[in-house]
Parts: C-alpha cells; structure tokens; sequence
C-alpha cells in the first residue's frame, strides 16, 4: 500500500531522514516509533505530500506522491499531531469542505458524518465554531474527516494524544475495521503498549534511521516493545533485538493482537 | 491599592501585547506602544487639523469656545469605537480570565484594573484629543491660570465616561461572537457602523459649518440641551465653574463606579456565560448538507475566512465598502461632482475614464489574495494533503478576490455610467479596466505572498496589516494604477480617450494572463516548498 524507498530529507545542514526505506501492507495496521526528532513527523508527512524530501520515492497504492500527487492523496488520509483547523468555520462546515474536496457523494456523505460524529460524540457540537472546541473535540473533528473519506491508507501522526478513554477505544476498533476491508494504517506513537497490543508490524526509527522493523512478535520476541525500544536507544549501533533482524514489513497482512 | 495598580499594570501589558505585532513579549509590547503613540499621533492630527480651522472660523464672531464643547465630542466617539474593540476581546475574553479568577483578589478590584487598563488606552485618546483643541481655543481666547489643570482633569473624566461606555459595547460584541456565526455578524456590523459614521459626517459637516458660520447659538444652544456635559468641560475650563466641574465628575465618574461594580458583581457569571454560550450544543441538519464541486469550496472557504476573520475582512473590505457607498451616492445624485467634469475636460479624457480610474485605485485595496496563504498559518497542511492540484487551490483564491472586486465593480460601474450619461464604450471601459486592474493586482498580491510567506505569525494582525506581501502589494497596484493613468493620457489627444484607455485595458488584461502562467507555474512550484 505504502512504499518508501532510500527516503532522505534535509533541513539545511541537519539530515531529519536519511535513507529510509519501510513498506506498509494493505490489512495491517503498522506502527512507528521512535524518540522526538527521530524523524517519524518528517517521514509521515512525505508520504502524506505535504512536505517536499531531497531524495527518494514514495508511492501510495501505486501512484508516486512526487509525480502523481493528486491520485496518492486520494485514497489517503493524514491527520497531524496538533490539528489546527479551520477556526472560522463551524464543524459541520469543516465535514462539508472536506467532504466536497473528496468528492463524497450526497447519498452517503450524511450517513457517514453522523456515524462517525455520533461515535465520537461531537454530533451535538458540529454546529458550533471550530475557534470554540477544545483539543481533544479538534483531534475528533479531524479524526472524523479522516474517516469519512474511507481512505485506503491512513496515516495519524500521536493520533491518542489528547483523545478520552472511549473515543481511543473506539478509535482502535476503526483502524481495525480499516485494515480488515484491506486498507492500511501507519501511526506513530509514544504509548508503546498500544502499539505493542494493536499493531500488526512495529518500525522503529532512531536519528533519521530505519533501525529495525517487522512484525510486532518478531521484533517484540518474549521482551517488551518497552524494552526493545530503551535497549535500542542505548546501542549506539542500533543493533535489532534478538528474535527479529532489521527488515522491511512482510507483505500481506500480519496476524494481530487484538486491541 | 498597591494591588489594583500591579493588576492594571499586568493588564495593561496584556493588552498592549494584544495588539502588539512582533513575535517575542518584548517587541510585542515595545510595537503595541509604537502602534498607540501612532494612534495618539493621528489624533493629535485630526484634532489639530478641526481645531484650528474651527476656532479660526469661529473667533470672528467670539465663538471660539464652541471648540471645546466640539472636539470631545468627537474624542468620545473615537474612544468608544476603539475602546469597545479592547473592551470585547480583553475584558471579557482574556485568556487570564480563568487565572485571575482563581486568585484571591476581589471581583471589583479585578473589574477595576481591567477597566482602568482599557481606561489608560482611551486616557491617552482623550488627552490627543482635548490638548490640541484647547491649544487652539488659546490663540483667540484668554485661558485663565486653571485652564489647563481643568482640561487635563477634563480629559481623565471623559475617559471614565468613555470607557464605561467602551465596557457596555464590550459586553454586547462579546455576546453577539458566541452565537453562530457571531464573528461575521460583529465584522459586517462594525463595518456598517464604520460607513455610517464616515458617510454620515461627510454629509453631515457641510450643513454644521454652515450653521456654525451663520447661527452658533443654536449649535451652542443645541449642545447645552442634548449633550449637557461637553457644556461643562468649556464651562469648567474656561470660566473655572466649581459646579460645571463637579456636574462633569458625577456624569463621567458615576457611571464609570456602575459600570465597575456591575462588572465586578456578574463578571464570574460573564464569564462563565460567555464559555457556556461557547460550548452550548447547536443543532445541524444534515439533511440541508449540499454538495459542490472541489473548486467551490475551496472559494467558499476563503469566502468563509474573510467574513470570519474581522482584521481581514476590515481591512481589505473597506476599499468595497467605498465603492459601494459610492455606487448608492452616484445613484441618488445622479451625477459627479462639478470638479469631476472640470478635471476631465482639462486633461482630455470623459468623467466616466476618471470614474473608471478612481475605481481603479479603491480597487487596489481590496487584494485578498496578498495575505491568503500566510493566513493559512499551519493549517496549510489540510489543502497540501488533499487530492487538489496546487493551481485549483491558488486558483481559487484568485476567483475570491475576483469575485469580491466584481460585487463592487459592477453596481459603481452602471451608478457611473448613469451619472456621467456614458456612451457604450465608455460603460464597458466602467467595468473592464477596473477589472483588468483588479484581476492583476490579485495576481500579484498571490505572488507576493508566494515569495514573503510567513505561516507562523502570532496573529492575523501581523499578516493583514504588517506582511511585506501585503505592502508591497498595495503600493505596487497605486503604482499600476498611475502608469495606467499616465499610459491612457499620453495617448488620449491622438487616439481619443477611450480607445487610448482601451488599449491600456488590453494590455493589462494580457499582463494578467501572464501573471497567470507564472502562477501556473513558478508558483506551483514554490507552493510545494512551504511548509
């Protein structure tokens, strides 16, 4: 689904990514860790197209993001750490915007809005203005729009952060449902049980660098993704922990922990 | 009181770090002092500019006084309309608001030192005001030993009574944001009352000089009914009446007491109802959802950002605000000024060109375009990520400023054809040199801000007013504006006004479809680097 190869991105004289390379399958939800400044932000928002990289390739269910742009985004759906919206507008206005720039037909676009805010309880605020919502009702807001365009490939950057108890379950359940209509989902995230309980492969970043990735069990083995990542923190060469050496995800999906 | 005077002085900071337009504490507050010594500069300007010419006209028949019942008027009016804008986003939407509630400070000494911080604003308004005018009353007047103690002390009442007034205004703007679509309905209020205020008294100060010329005791009489206590700041400045000085301290302070302890009383509640209002659930009904096509949305949604946004829609409106104000006077007169048709003939061209011309010029500060991608601060990421090539978004941002100029075009364009009794090539020029103006203005506005992008600024202020895309942008339209002009002129005698600013109507429209390609272009390019 997602495919990124030899990716390499340069602010000025600091290299953010260097060389990476990571492939995402379609039906597996895949996790990205890694310290801040490691690099995660960075490579999620090449792929998403915002962002431009120095070298590399990256494409999104067979079309390049560089060359092909409009048909990648497509079929995608990125959400960032700290979604600033559009303030000026109310909530239902933002659903609408998005809505009509994914060309949602009207049939299902009032049945898809109303199942997605009504599960994340802000139906009974889309007619207020976005400059009124809290963080969290933001970071539903644009997990909603994320939703509703029922993307092929979602991308969340700390998608849990400021998100209550039930909308992070329900959110789990939805990335679930996603990979298991076989589309893909790449998060980052620094709650690490999470991803060691939801994720179907693990990629851990560190300096810009792909260090080790593969399936959650290959990479967690018998220790913790706690464990795995402090103690890959601490070598300096970055070395795979035992059980699971550094290679690109398998294709086709991964069998799951359950959320 | 030591107190009330480190809250005020905190206040105080806050509010001038509001307005303030750099990105650090410390140059915000330096710039929001530059920005109000500006302000008190203009005023000092205005005052001086009426008061002089008043008392000058008014001391041949011993009028001179009325200076001083005038100009505050005046003051108060510009002291409430600027203090009401401080009062609604600082008093009662402070984001300290929580903090200092939850000290162990009064509710009346809070009230007071967020009064007395918008106080200070409208003190230093007052004093710019009142000191000029009483500088002019001077040169045809005798101004006694407590003149000037009684003017100061006159200046610091007023500016109780304005603040007071400042606070209730405040309060109802503060109310009206909450509700659904709040913030539009404040912008297109204020920009009413704005037009209102300037039409009205460019309508009204011909028939005041008149009846300042030829009967000031009505005025004088007039003042002394309806508007008692602009009397006694002349009566208490100039014949030092104990009484007049005392009746101007209970009309200004005792209003001033009530509108502090009212606000102290319910400012818990003020507050809480102002976050209740914010968080109050609003029902939708999704099935009025409509559809449209990408394009229309994304021009619906910079339409949604200029009425949104009252710093955007205030100052790049008010060139449309004109023009349609001059389209309804053209209409109702039915003809240009007497010195519109001198002018023309003079220079050669029809007063419909010079129309044409001035709509021109009004035009160049309608250019949306100019701060529309900085104003997409780090929002930018929800277009960048969307299935949308660069040029329909840049494109739809041109097609809203477009749209806007044409709303003010059109109906000034038919008012000028009518007033001026335009032949067709004249009435077709109405509209399309305007809009060949104002279509490539646009695109260089978009440039512009292609090149000076600031998607991190604190506040839309900075972007709006500040922006090297946007200064540059205007002066570059007066520029294009005046070449025109120039271009048209030269070739008036030999070709005839309107085909000479034909032809300059064809050339702008080919220099707009230049500007276009490099957009297409170059700037699709550059719009892939932000961010």
């Amino acid at each position: 689904m997602l495919t990124i190869t030899h990716l390499t991105k340069h602010y000025g004289d600091k290299t953010a990514v260097a060389d990476l390379s990571l492939t995402v399958p379609p039906g597996a939800i895949t996790g990205f860790i890694g310290r801040n400044g490691a690099g995660k932000t960075t490579t999620l928002r090449s792929a998403a197209g915002i962002l431009d990289f120095d070298a590399g390739v990256i494409t999104i269910d067979g079309h390049d993001v560089r060359t092909d742009p409009v048909s990648a985004k497509r079929v995608t759906a990125f959400l960032p750490d700290n979604p600033d919206l559009y303030e000026f507008m109310s909530g239902l206005d933002y659903l609408s915007f998005i809505a009509d720039i994914y060309g949602i037909p009207a049939t299902s676009r009032r049945s898809l809005i109303e199942r997605y805010a009504t599960a994340y309880g802000i139906d009974g605020d889309l007619g207020s203005s976005v400059g009124s919502y809290s963080h969290g009702m933001k970071q539903k807001l644009a997990l909603v729009s994320a939703l509703i365009r029922t993307p092929r490939l979602l991308m969340l950057d700390e998608p849990f952060v400021g998100l209550d108890p039930v909308a992070a379950h329900r959110l789990k359940g939805d990335l679930r449902s996603l990979c298991d209509a076989g589309g893909a989902v790449l998060f980052s995230t620094h709650i690490l049980e999470v991803a060691q309980a939801l994720c179907d492969n693990i990629a851990i970043i560190s300096a810009g660098r792909l260090v080790v990735s593969g399936p959650t069990s290959s990479v967690v083995g018998d220790s913790s993704l706690e464990k795995v990542f402090l103690d890959l923190q601490g070598d300096s060469a970055g070395a795979a922990p035992p059980g699971a050496t550094p290679q690109p995800a398998q294709e086709g999906p991964q069998p799951g922990a359950s959320a | 009181m030591t107190l009330l005077w480190t809250l005020t002085r905190v206040q105080l900071r806050g509010l001038l770090t509001s307005i303030g337009a750099r990105n650090t504490r410390k140059s915000k507050v330096r710039s929001a002092w530059l920005i109000l010594a500006l302000f008190g500069a203009l005023a000092v300007y205005i005052s001086s500019v009426y008061s002089f010419a008043l008392a000058a006209m008014l001391a041949p028949t011993g009028n001179a006084d009325l200076v001083l019942m005038l100009m505050p008027a005046l003051g108060l009016i510009f002291a409430v309309l600027m203090g009401s804008q401080a009062a609604g986003m600082f008093v009662f939407a402070g984001r300290d608001n929580d903090l200092l509630l939850a000290l162990p400070i009064s509710r009346l000494t809070l009230a007071l030192a967020k009064l007395a911080a918008v106080g200070i604003e409208n003190l230093l308004l007052m004093a710019c005001m009142l000191l000029p005018a009483g500088l002019a009353y001077s040169m045809h007047g005798v101004t006694p030993g407590w003149f000037w103690p009684v003017l100061i002390l006159d200046a610091v009442l007023l500016a109780l009574l304005a603040t007071a007034a400042s606070v209730l205004f405040g309060l109802g703007i503060s109310v009206i944001r909450n509700l659904r679509q709040g913030t539009t309905i404040v912008n297109v209020a204020g920009m009413v009352l704005l037009l209102a205020l300037v039409g009205g008294s460019a309508v009204a100060q011909v028939p005041l000089m008149e009846r300042l010329t030829s009967n000031p005791g009505s005025v004088r009489a007039g003042v002394r009914t309806w508007l008692a206590p602009l009397a006694w700041v002349r009566d208490g400045a100039i014949d030092g009446s104990p009484g007049a000085i005392a009746l101007l301290g209970l009309a200004t302070v005792v209003p001033f007491a009530a509108v502090a302890w009212l606000v102290g009383r319910a400012f818990v509640a003020l507050v809480s109802g102002a976050s209740a209002r914010r968080g109050t659930a609003v029902r939708v009904d999704l099935d009025a959802l409509r559809t449209r096509s990408p394009f229309a949305a994304l021009v619906r949604r910079e339409a949604k950002r200029f009425f949104g946004t009252s710093i955007y829609f205030l100052n790049t409106g008010i060139g449309l605000a004109f023009l349609l104000v001059g389209a309804g006077y053209l209409l109702v007169v039915r003809s240009l000024p007497n010195e519109w048709w001198t002018v023309a003939s003079v220079i050669a061209v029809t007063p419909a060109t010079l129309a044409a011309l001035a709509a021109s010029g009004m035009l160049t500060t309608v250019t949306t375009t100019a701060p529309s991608i900085s104003l997409e601060g780090q929002r930018l990421w929800i277009v960048k990520s969307a299935p949308l090539a660069t040029s329909t978004i840049l494109g739809a941002k041109l097609a809203f400023n477009v749209l806007l100029m044409a709303v003010g075009i059109v109906p000034f364009a038919i008012a000028a054809a009518i007033a001026t009794r335009a032949g067709i090539a004249d009435a077709l020029l109405l509209v399309a040199l305007p809009l060949a103006v104002g279509v490539l203005v646009a695109e260089l506005g978009l440039i512009y801000n292609l090149v000076w992008t600031n998607l991190n600024a604190a506040n839309d202020t900075i972007i709006v007013k500040q922006s090297a895309a946007v200064v540059v942008t205007l002066f570059s339209g007066m520029a294009l504006v005046l070449l025109a002009a120039v271009a048209g002129l030269a070739m008036a005698r030999p070709l005839g006004a309107s085909a000479a600013f034909g032809l300059v109507t064809g050339v702008l429209a080919l220099l707009a479809l230049g500007g276009w390609t490099l957009i297409r272009t170059w700037g699709v390019r550059r719009f892939a680097t932000l961010l």
